[in-house]
């Protein structure tokens, strides 16, 4: 092989390593830079700090998650709650655990279904009623002022 | 002379390829590294306010320590009925996996003027404490109020 073939080859294999090196460090960045991981990771464990909170508070109570979170779905048991994106159930869940007081159940799941009239808002709620923590869609509220005052802040 | 030449610019060039090949790979490791702590970073909480949230239950739910009127079940936040300050109660309120409980937080409660102690399940008494809560309460013992504050002791993974 001549001097200048082998040089060529070798300038060649460095382009190719400079190229796939920039392309993996982009792309890995892109990835957590779309945080989607950590606004799934997040949902979850707000989910649970409200369902903490939830046990620790003895009457009714209803909570209405104040961010859109319309691109996911979430299930919620008596042991933990689950985040993932709709159709991606097992390549994007998000599990995170939580013990109640055996009185207490928790049940449910979510999924977006519409928004509050005159906002991009869904409806996710957590209500705990008597002994049971249920995450649903919530009502409509019946002043739509008030709505907006509460998703707003 | 010529294939001298040829034979030692072959390898110098393999000999940067090599210590090319491992510069990169170790700035791949540390970018990745580096990448990983950031997230972790990102979505670390302070368990100060994890343990926060869940001791709430403790004084504040009738499932728990709280005082509940049995006439009009009305449940009283912040007053710990003493009957109820025992281990049974403790099992029912906050009851971690046998197994994989040691990895979550686990609790040590103790009211401080009368010296009661109960522990959650999964609470070792010879491993040292994450942090300490301390809530003033009230409690209620054969329908006399008294003053005291509850100390929470905190553990995590084990």
């Amino acid at each position: 092989m001549n001097k200048k073939a082998t040089s060529i080859i070798l300038l060649i294999f460095e382009i190719i390593a400079v190229i796939s090196v920039i392309l993996i460090t982009t792309s890995t960045a892109k990835a957590y830079g779309s945080s989607d991981a950590v606004q799934r990771i997040i949902l979850a464990r707000e989910i649970q700090f409200m369902i903490n909170t939830l046990a620790g508070v003895p009457g009714e109570a209803v909570v209405l998650y104040p961010y859109n979170v319309s691109e996911y779905s979430v299930i919620l048991n008596s042991n933990s709650v689950n985040v993932f994106r709709p159709g991606k159930v097992e390549s994007t869940r998000i599990s995170f655990r939580f013990n109640l007081p055996q009185s207490l159940i928790a049940e449910g799941s979510w999924e977006s279904s519409g928004s509050y009239p005159g906002t991009n808002q869904p409806q996710l709620c957590l209500e705990k009623n008597k002994q049971k923590i249920t995450l649903k869609s919530c009502e409509p509220a019946a002043d739509e002022a008030t709505t907006t005052e509460i998703t707003e802040d | 002379m010529n294939t001298k030449g040829s034979a030692f610019e072959l390898a110098s060039k393999s000999i940067f390829f090599l210590i090319a090949g491992i510069i990169i790979t170790m700035v791949l490791l540390v970018f990745f590294l580096t990448l990983g702590s950031y997230k972790s970073n990102l979505i670390s909480i302070a368990p100060e306010i994890q343990t926060e949230l869940i001791s709430l239950r403790f004084t504040n739910s009738q499932d728990c320590f709280a005082y509940q009127d049995q006439s009009t079940n009305r449940v009283y936040p912040g007053i710990i009925d003493f009957t109820k300050f025992n281990q049974e109660t403790i099992n029912k309120c906050y009851f971690t996996d046998p197994e994989r409980g040691i990895k979550e937080f686990n609790f040590k409660f103790k009211l401080e003027r009368s010296g009661q102690e109960v522990i959650t399940n999964n609470y070792f008494k010879n491993e040292n404490d994450k942090l300490t809560l301390f809530k003033e309460v009230v409690v209620r013992y054969k329908g006399v109020l008294s003053k005291d504050r509850l100390i929470i002791y905190v553990q995590e993974k084990i």
